[in-house]
């Protein structure tokens, strides 16, 4: 039996070879080139051919993808043609930036719609449901460049907590590094949050509707065991799911609330390079977000898979 | 009389609709004593399941109940939330219908027959977890500890019954409400299922309410009946007074229109019970059944009827019950004169119609993607892999059906029939073997060429829900058949198209209604049409009326035979239910695991010698004849059939009552021929098997023309 | 009397459908969406200014009588750019929701219907795209070419054609499977007949219900992507580049930013609203049952 993940990982990485082909044929057809934005306004023909030369640009499109394509394969992600240095690390700093604010955003996202979803779903039409379900309703409506417009007019301008952009250094304490990511992640998870709390009512409510709850009240067990053991596990395997989807929109904001917010993540970085026809930036930077979405598709169906008794033990023949 | 262990008094259960007032249940009555089985009875609508919900107080808050529920000379009606849920699981235990729904899926087995324990009895979860141990094993579970560590899914439906009936009697309740707990089961389980219901009633002194709508399976368990219609009992009393003599015209009706086996294996006409369940928001004034019943008169309309009782309980609510005859037969009108015994000899010198060899269906299970199994490397580490396995649907049958033939194809659930129905028509591609059509082999035609296929067979489905386009009017769907297959002019589209509503018993207005106007038998009927426009030779029934109820199944079942003399059609009738197939087959085919056991003329499948699976099939099924509950019985092991590598010999080897060993186990059995045309695949000798004695009833006389 | 019952019963069923049909958010939604759209229409006759109309002497007015939601750093009036911004914002959703509808629905019943290797060469082309965080696949797209709002709009279609097919196609998945098609099947009616005429009308219910709520993500992204100057350019008024611009002005005149923010705020919520009341509407679970 072939190992499922085996399997997984090597769809993942025939996606990536998709996918970076793809990029490049874009990036082919794109008009204007980096030559161009190099020389400047005023350059003449032979000063842009003589930079195409140098960059390698004027190979035919195959030779200069099979070129990256060699250097990925031995671990050289190539040269940034704007700045002029190595993709590697600058992406890496990039991204680790990025993913400390993801990170802190999702657990967010994770827990506080887990959380409202929940109550919701429990105080039906009630109050609280209809609190959290206007709450995430403004959240999901309004776009998150918005929400962090309002939050730095309130915050770091009228209240003046808080920095209004850019990227704390530990350097300087702790709060000034901690102080500049609370109001992008909060951005970020304010405009999230209704998905995965309304998922979660959705898929409580309906678990509430279902037999096994109808059995476990004709046991006379307590509403909150009810709640607890029988509805709450099997609710919350949809929203894994869910979670995992959100991963891709997270990484989708992240663009825009880094631009808003200048913080120096790969988000902002991507979009440099793309004004620029940054080829190596751009690939390194798409593929490095793909791959992180394939590997939270991967992690969400390995946990559905492992929470999940129906599929963790086999199935019964019927 | 001591007090009864739950009365019910005049129960009256409303819903706030649209539209008005919906009285679900009116004036219900009933009591049961300890040790006592009362089985409520009742078909769709009757408001059986609301009685039961309504004593463990699970209805939504919508509804609104008024009377009384007196349990152990406490009220529950009005009761607070706290008592109320100190007395569920604790002194009354509840079995819901459908066990593959009811158990949590994320919960282990043991945990659930547990919990009950630890919250009514504070139990430590150890001490619960033993008792729900030995709790299984009185259920009839084998190896109830490994049964208690596992997940639901891994278990059969009826081992997820015997563990829900478990976890209802662990407490000890007096009182157990079983709601159709059988229905979702095969007939060969469902027997095993009610013999333990029988032995826990009589080891325990439970009181039961038993709500069916089964009345076999009423004959089989309960003491007492209480007939259910509309919301109202119609009739209550001792089982073998209703079911033997019954007095209310609508037990009379359901009772007639039942097809009943019978050991020489003919059947008597059924009779159904004529119109529509009717409507309980404007309910018609008078006796709810008036507008249904072929004894009603003026007075019937005018009073409302009042249940009155004998002084051992019996009793219906109908003022001529006293003197009224059986109930009379369907009206004969031309079509249905029909000489039964000339349509059972179909001519044997035509080459058949339709004819298999050695076809087969094979499906894979599991691909990329489709699913994934963990399992622990060294022990601890979680480590996924994905599955694959090959289902054998259809495993090389031989079947022949002749022109103007009925063949019964009989199988439980995941026998394979319903795939074998549709790899001869092509809706679905055979793995291999032959489909021949009228001596062409269709079963390699590539799609383009099936036409000939398609307008001479068609097929007619089980869900009336399911089997009509909600959005397409029932004339177009009618016609859109007509006009693929017949040459009708356009302009004679139309009528053709209500001649063909009429011919199956619809109003011709029907031609513009949308399916979800329709009742359950009536969509049937539209999906009987719709098979009849391309005038097709041959149909495939696919349980054509095992989605409907008792009375419906009868005018289905009626117009189809029906139709088959008149039109001159060849059916392969396929169902789980026995009797449905004996009273309209000519032939019948038994089928196991995608294998056939067993092929014969009708009565000589239904007459010894049998093969061992037909003999515990027929003897399983619950029949509502008087004194059939006492024959005798054969229970099988277990409820699944082989897998994979077990399926080299017999495939019924793993339950089979009277295996042999490992001849039967990796041998495939020889077939033996007791007479021309029955043939039965066993490795018992043909001696053995004829040494049986039939395990049905004598031919019994119509039970409600008394 | 079984017919006045019969009678009785079928009076009914249109009273209770119209009462399943008044879902108070469906009614809301619709509402609110309808009047944007007629304003959208009307936007160039009722707004008081024309929405490129400059005016040196009035820049970065607060909010008056003159001047409704104030004036920007050109001095052009806020108001009658985000009305004429509710036109592009409008256009943006659903036009690009058609497009991924176009292109989504047939790709999807195909896969659904035919299997096999159609199939599998659909759902992996939809697996790579949607290895692409939207965002990114609309940013690529439109670095391709100039910015213009049909490429926007065609750009956004495009990036919610995954979503479509694997929707269409499971719904197609379900259906094919109901005794209707097979019996359709079983008379010898041909693939496309199937699909049209026995498939589609009962697939539409789910389709439209997620389509409404992709509306309100393209116009979010169609926002997104000019807000970050690769969507609208300069002048138009789209409210996305709208915000763009008032960010640098926040301090001096936030009402620059609040009222295309407010504007999408309100068309995303009636858009939303619309989606869930059809969802609630058509999902049979929702009804109750009489009778």
């Amino acid at each position: 039996m072939v190992l499922y993940v085996i399997k997984r990982l090597v769809g993942i990485v025939a996606i990536l070879v998709v996918m970076s082909v793809l990029v490049f044929a874009i990036t082919q057809v794109m008009p204007g080139n980096v030559a161009h934005i190099l020389a400047g306004q005023f350059a003449d023909d032979a000063t842009i051919k003589a930079i195409e030369h140098k960059l390698g640009l004027d190979a035919p499109a195959y030779v200069q993808y099979w070129r990256w394509a060699s250097g990925v394969l031995s671990g050289n992600l190539g040269n940034s043609l704007i700045m002029e240095r190595p993709v590697g690390p600058l992406i890496w700093d990039a991204f680790m930036s990025s993913a400390l604010l993801a990170a802190i955003a999702f657990v967010m996202v994770a827990v506080f719609g887990i959380v409202l979803g929940v109550l919701a779903a429990v105080r039906q039409n009630r109050f609280t449901d209809h609190a959290v379900s206007v709450f995430s309703y403004i959240g999901v409506s309004v776009p998150e460049f918005f929400w962090a417009i309002v939050a730095i007019i309130v915050f770091a301008r009228y209240l003046d907590w808080l920095p209004s952009g850019g990227a704390g250094n530990l350097s300087h304490g702790v709060w000034s590094w901690a102080s500049h990511l609370i109001l992008p992640s909060l951005t970020l998870t304010f405009t999230l949050i209704a998905h995965v709390s309304r998922l979660t009512r959705s898929s409580m409510i309906e678990t509430l509707r279902s037999n096994y709850v109808r059995n476990a009240r004709a046991k006379g067990l307590p509403e909150g065991v009810i709640i607890r053991r029988h509805a709450l596990r099997n609710a919350l395997l949809p929203t894994i799911t869910v979670l995992a989807i959100d991963v891709g929109w997270l990484l989708g904001n992240i663009v825009v609330v880094e631009a808003v917010f200048s913080y120096p993540g790969i988000g902002r970085l991507l979009l440099f390079a793309i004004e620029r026809h940054d080829l190596p930036l751009i690939q390194a930077g798409i593929l490095l977000i793909a791959a992180v979405y394939c590997f939270a598709n991967l992690i969400a169906d390995l946990l559905y898979a492992y929470f999940n008794p129906k599929i963790r033990y086999g199935h019964a023949e019927s | 009389m001591t007090t009864p262990l739950l009365s019910v008094k005049d129960l009256t259960l409303t819903y706030q609709t649209g539209r008005g007032r919906l009285r679900a249940l009116n004036g219900v009555s009933f009591d049961v004593n300890a040790g006592e089985t009362l089985a409520v009875v009742g078909e769709s609508g009757s408001g059986k399941s609301s009685v039961a919900l309504a004593a463990m107080g699970l209805l939504g808050p919508e509804a609104h109940l008024d009377g009384s529920i007196r349990f152990e000379d406490g009220e529950l009606i009005g009761l607070d939330e706290a008592s109320r849920r100190a007395l569920r699981g604790r002194a009354i235990g509840m079995v819901f219908q459908d066990p593959f729904t009811s158990l949590n899926p994320s919960l282990r087995i043991g945990e659930q027959v547990a919990e009950p324990l630890v919250y009514h009895q504070g139990l430590s979860r150890a001490e619960a977890l033993e008792k729900a141990v030995a709790a299984l094993g009185e259920v009839g579970l084998p190896g109830p500890r490994e049964i208690a560590s596992a997940y639901p899914h891994q278990l059969s439906g009826g081992m997820q019954q015997r563990v829900l009936i478990a976890s209802a009697i662990v407490c000890n309740p007096r009182l157990l409400i079983l709601d159709e707990p059988t229905t979702a089961l095969d007939v060969t389980v469902e027997a095993q299922i009610l013999d333990l219901l029988d032995n826990l009633r009589r080891s325990r002194g439970l009181g039961m309410v038993f709500i069916t709508h089964n009345l076999g399976v009423v004959n089989r368990i309960a003491d007492r009946v209480c007939v259910l219609y509309a919301g109202r009992v119609v009739e209550v009393g001792e089982k073998d007074t209703v079911l033997g003599r019954p007095s209310h015209p609508y037990t009379k009706g359901l009772l007639a229109s039942l097809p009943r086996l019978a050991a020489d294996g003919r059947a008597r006409r059924i009779a159904p019970i004529p119109g529509r369940f009717p409507d309980l928001v404007n309910a018609p004034p008078g006796c709810i059944f008036a507008p249904r019943c072929p004894f009603a008169e003026s007075a019937c309309v005018e009073n409302e009827q009042v249940l009155a009782t004998d002084a051992a309980g019996n009793g219906a609510r109908c003022w001529k019950s006293a003197g009224l005859p059986g109930w009379p037969e369907e009206p004969a009108d031309d079509r249905n004169i029909i000489e039964v015994a000339a349509s059972r000899e179909p001519a044997e010198d035509d080459a058949p119609l339709l004819r298999t060899e050695d076809l087969s269906k094979r499906y894979r299970r599991g691909r990329i993607g489709g699913g994934i199994e963990w399992t622990r490397k060294l022990g601890v580490i979680p480590w996924p892999s994905t599955r694959a396995e090959t289902v054998n649907a259809v495993d090389g049958i031989s079947l022949e059906i002749r022109r103007g033939e009925v063949v019964g194809l009989v199988g439980e659930s995941g026998s394979g029939k319903s795939t074998f129905g549709r790899t001869i028509l092509r809706l679905v591609d055979p793995s291999s073997g032959h489909v021949m059509f009228d001596s062409r082999d269709v079963a390699s035609l590539p799609d383009g060429e099936l036409d000939d296929l398609r307008k001479r067979a068609q097929i007619v489905f089980q869900n009336p829900d399911s089997s009509l386009n909600p959005r397409r009017r029932i004339g177009k769907a009618i016609a859109r058949a007509v006009k693929l297959q017949t040459n009708v002019p356009p302009e004679r589209l139309r009528a053709h198209v209500e001649d063909l509503l009429d011919r199956v018993g619809l109003p011709r207005a029907y031609y513009d209604r949308y399916p979800h106007q329709l009742s359950g038998g009536e969509k049937q009927r539209v999906g009987i049409a719709r098979a009849l426009a391309t005038e097709p030779e041959f149909i495939v029934c696919d349980e054509p009326v095992s989605a409907l109820d008792v009375s419906v199944q009868a005018t289905v079942l009626n117009l189809l035979d029906g139709l088959k003399d008149e039109l001159n059609l060849s059916y392969l009738f396929i169902s789980h239910d026995l009797s449905v197939v004996a009273y309209i087959a000519d032939r019948i085919a038994v089928m196991y695991s995608g294998r056939l056991c067993e092929v014969g003329p009708a009565d000589a499948v239904l007459q010894p010698p049998y093969h061992p699976y037909t003999q515990a099939l027929l003897s399983a099924v619950p029949l509502p004849t008087p004194g059939a509950a006492r024959r005798e019985r054969i229970r099988l092991r277990g409820d699944r059939p082989p897998s994979g590598a077990q399926r080299s010999g017999c495939v019924f080897h793993t339950r089979c009552p009277r295996s042999l060993g490992e001849l039967c186990a990796n041998t495939a059995p020889p077939v033996h021929e007791p007479r021309p045309g029955h043939r039965i695949a066993c490795h018992l000798s043909l001696d053995e098997l004829a040494r049986d004695a039939s395990v049905l009833p004598e031919a019994a006389p119509v039970a409600a023309a008394e | 009397m079984p017919k006045a019952d019969a009678a009785n019963a079928e009076a009914a069923r249109p009273m209770r459908s119209l009462l399943a049909g008044a879902n108070p958010k469906l009614v809301v939604g619709a509402l609110v969406l309808a009047l944007l759209v007629a304003v959208a229409i009307a936007a160039p006759w009722i707004a008081p200014y024309r929405f490129d109309e400059m005016s040196i002497l009035s820049r970065l007015k607060p909010p008056s009588l003159a001047h409704w939601c104030g004036t920007d750093e050109f001095g052009r009036d806020v108001f009658s750019r985000t009305l004429m911004g509710a036109r592009l914002s409008l256009m943006m959703g659903f036009a690009a929701t058609a497009v991924s509808l176009l292109i989504g629905v047939p790709l999807g019943l195909w896969a659904g219907y035919r299997r096999g290797t159609v199939d599998e060469a659909i759902m992996r082309a939809t697996d790579v795209l949607l290895s692409f965080p939207p965002i990114m696949l609309g940013l690529l797209i439109l670095a391709v070419t100039p910015p213009s709002l049909w490429k926007m709009i065609i750009a956004v279609g495009i990036v919610y054609v995954p979503s479509t097919v694997r929707l269409t196609r499971s719904v197609t998945l379900d259906l094919a499977g109901e005794e209707f098609v097979q019996a359709a099947r079983a008379r010898g009616e041909r693939a496309a007949y199937i699909l049209h005429a026995e498939i589609l009308p009962n697939a539409w219910p789910p389709i439209m219900v997620e389509a409404s709520l992709r509306v309100t993500f393209a116009i979010l992204l169609g926002a997104a992507l000019s807000f970050i100057g690769l969507g609208a350019q300069p002048p138009s008024s789209d409210w996305g580049l709208m915000i763009s611009e008032a960010r640098p002005l926040i301090d001096r005149a936030p009402w620059v930013a609040l009222a295309p923010g407010i504007a999408m705020g309100i068309t995303v919520i009636a858009v939303n609203l619309l989606g869930d009341g059809l969802r609630e509407a058509l999902d049979p679970r929702m009804q109750r049952k009489g009778g």
